[in-house]
């Protein structure tokens, strides 16, 4: 029991910050206007209360951000009505936006004690937009005026809206559009397409940035076909509890932005690949809430080359790289603590040596993301549940080297030891384990690699590593930012790999010739 | 009156799950100081025989007494660390040098380090081994020199009995015969106790006192060279005599 007190407060460490008292920690999704509304929490948090924030920011998609919420893994984060009551709670939308809100708002109180802020004041819903040309010329403000026209019109959607009920299917039927031809188009293209007036309608959300960019107007949606999107924090129950200031802080911000702003905002983040941090803090400012000076070290442009990109983020690359050393290292640690033993255990127990080296070996083939949302559920988000899965994935290549190492051990060698009488344990402690001992560090390098490599995945959790700048990297189509992730992670899966390769060969006990 | 055997199997019989019986029910008596060879053909149940005499096959039916005990009433660690043993090909441990390796059971009987290091030294001497051999590996060492090693092993604790499983069996013919000589030495010179595993009727007539004869489980015959050459019991033994002179 002893020596395992030490892992344990390694991942007490890891986790403590969470639950400490006085902390709050800001969550969002993985777009841009989830990291930036959640980046506006944090900063307001920060200047206007003394709580320490921490942020989470970029977790894969609605479930795993309401999960960390009802775990207490993050105590807030930003949500749209229409998706809480569609998404979450699983019931046809139905309504305007005050009817939305109270529906979640009273159904989130009494099921999870989960608190409905009073909403930002924009809508990112899906919205019909045609470009603003030809809302002019044929004075284009509503979707009914759409459908005036629609049948000399091209349509370009996007391949969910064109299939979902509540997308073309239903619009067409509300509105009675028919278009000339209906193309089924990749979000990107759709707005090149748009552009060249190859389509002169396309489905969007209304607070994409790229409307502004390629000068598009949204059609009103004059009969409230579209579920009402409309943006609010998402806070749990229990910390507006203990900090009754949060709600009132984050209070400020109700009906402070528009759809207008929100554009604005989001191109600055989507195609001049500026940093939340600063974006978030222009957004505050101009809303009047402006935020006390040098709180938030200005980030490095976005757009300079790898190279210069990768010393300006120096300093965070080396802490990422610190933390997905930390995972990986406590994962595997744990790894080694479980499956040595239990590959010794096998040894001596063969009959289910097959069937639980079997059973490791299909974990082993479950997608690595997968294993990160089942975690979710057990074990919320953050560092806990990524070091549970990459434990599971270091598992079968160290049981089954130890299994088969200890098995195959020199059998001639280990019937004269004990023809001469050596005990088990002697035969087991001075002949088999220093025979076997290569190959449980062949083992161990295996899920060291598997391990080093998977933990890049682990951002999609919030438990940080080399993989945050990768996934906020692929949100923003930025490959400096990505690269900055990936190469550091393949070097030091690579530094392991030939550490481990070291420490392999000096296990290797004298007198034995290379077996290969 | 004969002395009282220094080791006996009766009715000892070994029948495994599936059926197969490796030893139908062999009695045999292993006089102190004597070399007593067990020849047959592979699968006539004479190394299973060999392996019950230490306990490392517990037999299923029959009785082996060591110095007149049933060695079921003996701790089989115990009985092993003063039984000595040397099978095919050393089985030496590789990743212990040469001494080692040959202080083994004095070290697990817990002799002291002085004593054991003068005894290594007194049993590679024996063997004919310089010291400098002492510290190599035995990957770094010939066959033949491996199966010396591994006779100072079984010899080191000096136990009255030594168990030998084809001992000469992987070595070339050359070496085999200088092994041979070096046997006979040691025997006239320590005056042990052996009982030898072979399938090389030559090799028995060479260093046995005793040999006998096992086929399909069974001791068809247990008697001197001469008086088996002389006076086949089994048509078998002669069959297998007629094989040595042709």
């Amino acid at each position: 029991m002893g020596r395992i007190w030490p892992i344990w407060g390694a991942i007490l460490f890891l986790t403590l910050p969470l639950h400490a008292a006085d902390r709050v920690v800001v969550g969002s999704k993985n777009f841009e206007e989830s990291r930036l509304l959640a980046e506006m929490f944090a900063q307001l948090l920060e200047s206007r209360t003394t709580l320490q924030v921490e942020r989470r920011l970029g977790l894969a998609g609605t479930q795993v951000c309401f999960e960390a919420l009802k775990s207490g893994a993050i105590d807030v984060y930003p949500e749209y009505t229409g998706t809480g009551l569609v998404s979450i709670l699983g019931e046809q939308a139905k309504g305007g936006p005050d009817q939305t809100l109270n529906r979640v708002r009273s159904e989130f109180l009494r099921r999870w004690n989960v608190w409905w802020l009073a909403p930002l004041g924009f809508e990112n819903s899906w919205e019909i937009a045609v470009p603003k040309e030809l809302a002019e010329r044929e004075h284009l403000e509503t979707i009914t005026d759409l459908a005036r026209v629609s049948k000399s019109l091209h349509g370009g959607f996007g391949h969910e809206f064109v299939g979902r009920e509540d997308g073309l299917l239903g619009l067409q039927k509300t509105y009675g559009l028919q278009f000339r031809s209906v193309d089924h188009l990749q979000q990107a293209i759709q707005y090149q397409a748009a552009k060249q007036r190859t389509i002169d309608a396309l489905d969007v959300y209304s607070t994409d940035g790229r409307l502004i960019l390629y000068n598009l107007k949204v059609l009103r949606d004059d009969r409230d076909f579209f579920p009402p999107y409309e943006a609010a924090a998402l806070v749990r129950g229990e910390t507006l509890k203990k900090h009754p200031e949060m709600g009132a802080v984050l209070g400020l911000l109700a009906g402070s932005l528009d759809e207008d702003a929100m554009r604005a905002f989001n191109l600055r983040l989507q195609e001049k690949h500026e940093s939340e941090v600063v974006v978030a803090r222009d957004a505050l400012r101009s809303i009047g809430l402006v935020v006390k000076e040098g709180n938030a070290p200005e980030p490095a442009s976005r757009k300079p080359g790898v190279l210069a990109y990768f010393w300006g983020a120096r300093r965070d690359l080396g802490r990422l790289t610190l933390q997905h050393l930390g995972l990986s290292a406590a994962a595997l640690l744990l790894g080694a603590l479980f499956a040595i033993p239990l590959g010794l255990w096998l040894e001596r127990h063969r009959r289910w040596a097959e069937t639980v080296i079997r059973i490791l070996g299909l974990l082993q083939t479950v997608p690595s993301l997968a294993l990160l949302a089942f975690m979710i559920p057990l074990l919320g988000v953050g560092a806990l549940p990524a070091i549970v899965a990459l434990w599971i994935y270091s598992l079968f290549p160290i049981v089954r080297n130890t299994y088969t190492g200890v098995r195959d051990a020199d059998p001639k060698a280990v019937e004269a030891a004990t023809a001469l009488g050596m005990t088990p344990g002697q035969t087991l402690r001075e002949v088999r384990l220093p025979l076997a001992a290569p190959f449980v560090m062949a083992g161990l390098r295996t899920a060291a690699v598997i391990t080093v490599g998977t933990a890049t995945l682990a951002a999609f959790i919030g438990a940080g590593g080399l993989g945050e700048p990768i996934v906020t990297g692929l949100q923003l189509a930025d490959s400096a930012m990505i690269l900055s992730g990936a190469i550091p992670a393949a070097l030091l899966a690579l530094v392991v790999d030939a550490l481990l390769g070291w420490v392999e060969k000096s296990l290797r006990p004298a007198g034995l010739e290379q077996r290969t | 009156m004969p002395p009282e055997p220094i080791l006996e199997a009766v009715d000892v019989a070994k029948t495994y799950g599936d059926g197969t019986a490796a030893l139908a029910g062999v009695t045999l008596a292993v006089q102190p100081g004597e070399t007593v060879a067990l020849v047959g053909e592979s699968g006539s149940g004479k190394t299973t025989l060999l392996r019950t005499f230490n306990r490392m096959i517990e037999p299923s039916a029959g009785t082996v007494r060591i110095e007149g005990k049933p060695v079921t009433e003996l701790d089989p660690i115990a009985l092993r660390r003063r039984t000595g043993y040397v099978p095919q090909d050393g089985g030496l441990i590789p990743h212990w040098r040469v001494e080692r390796n040959v202080e083994l059971v004095p070290r697990l009987l817990g002799w002291d380090r002085d004593r054991r290091r003068e005894r290594t030294r007194e049993m590679l001497e024996l063997v004919g081994l310089s010291a400098a051999q002492a510290s190599r590996y035995p990957a770094e060492l010939s066959g033949g020199q491996r199966q010396r090693v591994a006779f100072a092993r079984a010899l080191a604790a000096d136990p009255p009995l030594i168990l030998l499983d084809e001992p000469f069996g992987a070595l070339d013919a050359l070496t085999r015969l200088e092994l041979h000589r070096q046997f006979l030495e040691l025997k006239s010179h320590l005056g042990k106790t052996a009982v030898l595993v072979t399938h090389d009727l030559g090799e028995a007539f060479r260093l046995a006192d005793r040999i006998g004869v096992m086929r399909a489980g069974r001791l068809l015959q247990l008697g001197p060279p001469a008086e088996l050459a002389e006076h086949p019991a089994d048509p078998y033994v002669s069959a297998l005599l007629e094989l040595r002179r042709g």
